[in-house]
């Protein structure tokens, strides 16, 4: 399929989760039926399809290619849920038995959580490798503060997480470390923004800019979906959980952008290889800004 | 062989046609099977027409030995040209530097840039020149595959070693 | 392979000079120009093509150390060559269909070039399995470099190269029976 197709069924994606879960939450009683899982389902399905793709770019044993194995890892755990999360709600579920079968759902959340921190890690190692992200300013520290502020706020709420009362021990432990867990991720957000500013532009800083939107948008929208925000300002939690919902699609919109690279730069090394002095020519000309 | 020689036997009997025991057995079932035997001959039919096929058209398309050397001396005059051009190789890393940072960012470029010379250059030396730059190249194909992946690597590679250094 | 052209590019690789070149282009280019013929090129854009690969071949020498890659490199510079060629003239080139130039074969009508017979064989199989035949019997490139240039495993080739073998056995007897 060509990859433009693949990015405007993405966006199209992005676009029906935000409408769905907006028209779930603003006003408050619709049934969407659990679409979104689906929608949620589709969008990791191609995160992970493009994720091999990306790593199989990488040579064997590099710490990119471990950074995008754990990326797909990430995204197979996430179908997983999703699917698990569609049958549950299908076979009614979800008032029969919340607290024991449905809440399992925990195990591949963490999962999925634990594998995208590994290949954020792996991601940042290989650009600290280069020396960069590694130096940071008082502006990131501002943003990881403010991070770091959306945590005790959520603990602080997780009595309304959807599986606090689970009857299983381990599955409560595991859901009131989520907020950790989420918030990870979104500090390593703010390595990659700093690694971002680092690059000054490039078809790469596309793909971090994606990224970082999508780690910081579901903090978001879980601090919104559990905290009193919820009920004192339901517009501002159904905006947030629109676009939590709607971020979902930014992890493979991340990874095709990233394909998009290697493909471009694949063609200019084939034509690098057949006439090297036509594109040399073409190369100089835009150094002495010829057009 | 009880049954008729298989498709795997067929391979191993063509590409490796040694006396291992395989093989020596598919030739017995040879002598013997009627069937097998004329599958052997269509296919030495089809290997004996494209040879055939190959060498028609070689001797087709063949250019006398003048025709070749003139085209080689086109080629050897217009190379001759080309050595007279050639980029200092502060030029070089900047088309090089043009080619990379629309991938990666002039920050990233910059980096990896870096990080090869210094891995290129001996302690004493502060400056690429034409005896380095493919060791400059090598590395920074590699620092670019690590961040940007094999195909960014492969880039570099491509259009690094076209670039022609001056000499000094 | 032709005799002494293992040695030539060894030889080239070691040392790429003029010299080596020479004894390269001697041994190569006319391997290179009967692929672009047989692929339905005229004798002088096969010249010109040939030419335009050997001076790609000596510009990037520096970068390829293992001279059992050489062949499937070249390989890939020619067929891009033709396909750039067929991209730049797209327009002039009324009979020419993008696909049908990236599968190595530039011409709608058959080649006057290739035999009725091979015309009839190479129309019976596939475009991938009649690529593959034509590097195999024609260019006469070894499995590994057939493998390296278009991207499948050895073993894949291996039974390609079979299958063809076989289903043109199948439908195209001996004469005689």
């Amino acid at each position: 399929m060509p990859l433009r197709r693949v990015e405007a069924l993405l966006w199209a994606g992005f676009s029906a989760s935000a409408v769905l879960v907006a028209y779930r939450e603003w006003p408050r009683g619709h049934s969407i039926f659990a679409v979104d899982q689906l929608l949620y389902t589709a969008a990791y399905v191609v995160a992970l399809w493009l994720c091999l793709r990306v790593l199989s770019d990488h040579t064997i044993g590099s710490t990119m290619r471990l950074a995008w194995m754990m990326m797909a890892w990430s995204s197979i755990f996430s179908i997983i849920r999703h699917t698990f999360e569609f049958g549950a709600r299908a076979a009614g579920w979800e008032t029969t038995r919340l607290h024991t079968t449905v809440s399992l759902r925990q195990i591949p959340i963490v999962l999925a959580l634990v594998c995208l921190t590994a290949g954020l890690i792996a991601m940042w190692a290989s650009f600290a490798a280069l020396g960069m992200g590694v130096r940071f300013q008082w502006m990131d520290l501002v943003w990881a503060a403010l991070i770091l502020a959306f945590v005790p706020l959520i603990i602080n709420s997780h009595e309304n997480m959807q599986d606090a009362h689970s009857a299983w021990p381990l599955i409560r432990y595991l859901q009131s470390a989520s907020p950790v867990l989420l918030a990870i991720p979104a500090l390593l957000g703010v390595v990659l923004h700093r690694i971002r500013q680092e690059m000054g532009g490039g078809q790469l800083a596309v793909v971090f800019r994606l990224f970082i939107a999508f780690l910081l948008l579901r903090l978001v929208a879980l601090s919104a979906s559990v905290t009193a925000i919820r009920v004192e300002l339901p517009v501002l939690a159904a905006i947030a959980e629109a676009g939590g919902a709607a971020a979902v699609w930014l992890f493979p919109m991340a990874a095709l952008k990233r394909w998009q690279m290697t493909v471009a730069a694949s063609e200019l090394a084939r034509r690098y290889e057949s006439n090297p002095g036509a594109e040399l020519e073409r190369l100089a000309s835009r150094s002495t800004g010829d057009v | 062989m009880q049954n008729h020689i298989t498709d795997a036997d067929w391979l191993r009997f063509f590409d490796a046609p040694g006396d291992c025991e395989d093989n020596q057995r598919v030739r017995e079932h040879l002598a013997g099977c009627a069937r097998c035997a004329n599958v052997l001959e269509s296919f030495e039919s089809v290997r004996q027409g494209l040879v055939t096929e190959k060498d028609r058209i070689r001797g087709a398309v063949a250019l006398s030995d003048s025709e070749i050397d003139s085209l080689l001396g086109r080629c050897l005059a217009q190379i001759g040209t080309e050595r007279h051009a050639g980029w200092s190789a502060a030029e070089a890393t900047l088309l090089l530097r043009l080619l990379i940072e629309p991938i990666c960012g002039h920050g990233t470029a910059g980096a990896t840039i870096n990080l090869a010379r210094r891995r290129s250059l001996p302690v004493t030396e502060e400056n690429l020149t034409s005896k380095s730059w493919s060791i400059f190249i090598s590395n920074l194909s590699d620092a670019m595959s690590s961040i940007c992946g094999a195909a960014a690597g492969r880039l570099v590679r491509r259009a690094g070693f076209s670039i022609a250094v001056q000499e000094g | 392979m032709q005799q002494g052209e293992p040695e030539a590019i060894e030889r080239f690789i070691l040392n790429p000079c003029e010299e080596t070149f020479g004894d390269l282009f001697r041994a190569m280019a006319p391997r290179l120009i009967a692929w672009y013929r047989v692929r339905g090129c005229g004798k002088e854009l096969s010249e010109d093509l040939t030419q335009e690969v050997m001076l790609a071949v000596f510009r990037q020498a520096g970068h390829l150390r293992k001279p059992e890659l050489f062949r499937p490199w070249v390989y890939r510079i020619v067929k891009n060559a033709l396909l750039q060629h067929v991209r730049r003239n797209g327009r002039r080139i009324e009979t020419v269909e993008l696909k049908t130039a990236e599968a190595g074969s530039p011409a709608k009508q058959p080649d006057p070039l290739l035999s009725a017979q091979f015309s009839e064989w190479m129309a019976f199989l596939g475009e991938d399995e009649r690529e593959i035949m034509m590097l195999r019997y024609i260019d006469e490139l070894e499995y590994h470099e057939i493998s390296e240039l278009v991207g499948l495993p050895q073993g894949t080739v291996q039974w390609k190269i079979f299958n063809a073998k076989k289903k043109l056995a199948a439908r195209f007897k001996p004469r005689g029976e």
